[in-house]
């Protein structure tokens, strides 16, 4: 073919990046594609405003994880001066939760006459008298600890796997995505169920570790998977025969040439995956598996809301709200940044 | 080598003995779904300190997996090499990849056929040329810096400080390709595989990046092997050419010679391939019809005759030894109707005839 023969797709191309169409004829040969690199750009490095958004909300939960517990008020006695305390509608309305259970304004808040109740619990109380707003808020660390220690955990596990199985291929490879489909081929919610169970039993000391765990082991062939399959892709770059003929060793050509290709494709599905932690973690609590009493996360206020669905339903949104807006952000911040490394390769 | 012995082809052992690399036999075999597949069959060849030998095929000819085979590159699993290669006399092949890891860089390099995908795209230049040097030659980070910035300023990259810190995603195709040459340069290997080293550049780039290999080969006494399809390519820049066709080289010889006195129909076709200048306008150009013969299972004659326009009955079902030209014992072939044979000439005497008795005379006859 003569170097200059013009081709009809590529001045389409050319028109729309709106580029000189003798430029990207010549671009057009080597890279097929929408070669409209300038726009790329520009839109490569900002998030966007809903990524704005989503990293706001992110940045906005952490904080409130920080900070809530410190702005508990102090604990109290129960009786008249629990009332008082916890209602006297001066301090802020954070309530610890589990000492400060203020039946009386419970009561008041039901029978729709004491002003206490309206003013301090803006979103009531629970049957045990622990205001509702205050958990979401205290459960927010725990939601968070949960599913981020366990999302990260199955990132290091299964990226390692992945990797190993990816690079290596055969026997290991045959192990590790065989281990992957077993572990898959469970139902996750099943799986994290019986987890708990055998794991923490009747012991709430280990409830949470047990989560921890339940989540680690659902989580991991996912990551893993991914991580195999991006590890394969990449690892048949000349780049990485390249370094090995310059003298690198496997692990060296893992950790340095395959493992920056690949995380941001792990990234992307961490993000998913600690979404979809949140709502496991939730849905633990709702069946009765879920962190023990003495502790809160956003699945206990949800399993304790759905004790009373029918005559307060607003507490199941109280906490389900930030739930469903979390994971969100969280696909959407997963999908961004995936996209922005995206970019990256298609301007290779 | 102290006892001098007369070589398996006649060649005396001392005067070998001085060659940098030695293949002698080397075969190369893949077990696929399909079958075992024979890359590369019974491929000899030696290669001098400094100088270049030109390996040119068309695809799946077994040029590729000749030099990944020598390099030690092959995967491990699923391939099976049989032969010597004798690097300074010791044999390489079959080496494990951790004696293989003490060669390469070192003694060893390669530069890959496309700078788009051999440069890792989330790592800075500096650090992809850096990185062997303070692995291999356990530099400190000062000064490999600047062993890296001298390094790019001989591949002729534009203001190396500041390319330095760049990532291989900010540069042009020809300057990737020279980053890659500077990263094979950076250890100073005895011993360059260019793996088709221009194919993905433009025609303008292409000879710039030959004519830097070719400098940097001369400036440090590297020996060459230069893999392409192109004879183009290799015509000014090879001391020797070995033409592959189907995993076996059908012959080899000292450039001048095998230009001035070509004997294989197959290196004869790959010529007339090539356009020329100096034919008329809309001259058809002489494609090779019809493909490479299924290397599972290969054939028993000539793998080139079902596409030769000399083939004989006997090239079908005699496969033709690489002997040596009689005239010129440095010249190997692999047929048994050269090119200048009685054979030939009258095929093509009788093929120009056929043009001009045909109604409508093709152009480019004379």
């Amino acid at each position: 073919m003569p170097p200059d023969a013009p081709t009809p797709p590529l001045s389409e191309n050319a028109s729309a990046g709106g580029l000189v169409p003798g430029v990207t004829v010549v671009l057009g040969r080597t890279a097929p594609g929408p070669p409209i690199e300038d726009s790329d750009n520009a839109s490569s490095s900002k998030l966007g405003l809903g990524g704005w958004i989503a990293t706001g909300w992110l940045i906005f939960l952490v904080l409130v994880a920080v900070v809530s517990p410190l702005l508990v008020a102090p604990p109290i006695e129960s009786g008249s001066r629990a009332l008082r305390a916890c209602g006297d509608g001066t301090g802020l309305p954070i309530y610890e939760p589990l000492t400060c259970r203020d039946l009386e304004a419970k009561r008041s808040q039901r029978d729709g006459n004491g002003a206490v109740g309206k003013v301090d619990h803006i979103a009531g109380v629970d049957g045990s008298g622990r205001d509702v707003f205050s958990m979401t808020l205290l459960g927010t660390r725990t939601t968070l600890v949960i599913a981020v220690t366990s999302i990260v955990l199955a990132v290091i596990i299964g990226g390692a796997l992945g990797l190993v199985s990816g690079y290596f291929r055969g026997k290991s490879d045959a192990v590790i995505s065989t281990g992957f489909d077993v572990m898959i081929s469970f139902p996750p919610l099943i799986l994290a169920l019986l987890l708990v169970l055998n794991f923490a039993g009747e012991n709430d000391a280990r409830r949470v570790p047990g989560i921890i765990i339940a989540l680690i082991v659902v989580a991991t062939p996912i990551l893993g998977r991914i991580s195999r399959v991006s590890t394969l892709a990449w690892s048949q770059r000349e780049f990485v025969m390249a370094a090995k003929a310059l003298g690198a060793k496997p692990v060296r050509i893992i950790l340095r040439e395959v493992l920056p290709n690949v995380a941001p494709a792990m990234m992307s599905i961490a993000m998913l995956g600690i979404g979809i932690a949140i709502v496991t973690e939730s849905s633990l609590s709702v069946i009765g598996l879920g962190v023990p009493e003495d502790t809160v996360s956003w699945g206990s206020v949800v399993a304790a809301g759905g004790a009373e669905i029918r005559d307060y339903g607003h507490m199941v949104y109280v906490a389900g709200i930030p739930i469903v807006i979390t994971v969100c952000c969280l696909n959407f911040l997963g999908d961004a940044l995936r996209r922005k490394f995206d970019v990256r390769e298609s301007a290779l | 080598m102290t006892v001098i012995q007369p070589g398996p082809d006649g060649v005396i052992e001392a005067s070998r003995g001085g060659m940098l690399l030695d293949v002698r036999n080397l075969s190369v075999t893949f077990d696929t779904p399909r079958g075992k597949v024979r890359a590369v069959d019974d491929l000899s060849f030696t290669l001098a300190r400094g100088k270049t030998l030109g390996i040119v095929g068309e695809s799946g000819s077994g040029k590729s997996v000749t030099s990944k085979a020598i390099m030690g590159l092959l995967p491990s699993r699923g391939r099976e090499l049989t032969g010597q290669v004798l690097y300074e006399g010791n044999d390489i092949a079959n080496l494990s990849q951790a004696a293989y890891r003490r060669l390469w860089g070192t003694e060893l390099a390669m530069v890959f056929q496309d700078p788009m995908t051999s440069l890792n795209p989330v790592m800075k230049i500096g650090k992809q040329i850096t990185e062997s040097l303070r692995l291999n030659l356990k530099m400190d980070s000062q000064t490999a810096k600047d062993t890296a910035i001298g390094l790019l300023s001989a591949v002729r990259i534009p203001a190396p400080e500041k390319r330095f810190g760049e990532y291989p995603g900010q540069l042009s195709g020809g300057m990737r390709q020279r980053i890659v040459i500077a990263v094979a340069l950076a250890c100073g290997p005895k011993l360059l595989f260019a793996d088709e080293p221009t194919t993905a550049l433009d025609v303008t780039v292409q000879a710039q990046i030959l004519d830097l290999l070719s400098e940097q080969q001369r400036e440090r006494f590297m020996a060459v092997v230069l893999v392409t399809h192109d004879l183009g390519v290799v015509a000014g820049r090879a001391d020797e050419i070995a033409v592959m066709y189907a995993g076996r080289i059908v012959e080899r010889a000292p450039t001048r010679s095998l230009f001035a006195n070509m004997k294989m129909p197959y290196t004869e076709a790959l010529l007339n391939s090539i356009p020329k200048l100096t034919d008329a306008s809309h001259t058809r150009l002489d494609a090779i019809g019809g493909s490479p013969p299924n290397l599972i299972k290969p054939p028993t004659g000539c793998g080139f005759a079902p596409r030769c326009r000399y083939a004989q009955p006997r090239c079908v079902n005699e496969r033709p030894p690489l002997i040596a030209d009689p005239a010129d014992p440095e010249h190997f072939y692999a047929c048994f109707y050269p090119v200048d044979s009685d054979h030939a000439r009258s095929v093509r005497a009788q093929a120009a005839t056929a043009v001009h008795v045909s109604p409508r005379p093709g152009p480019g006859v004379n």
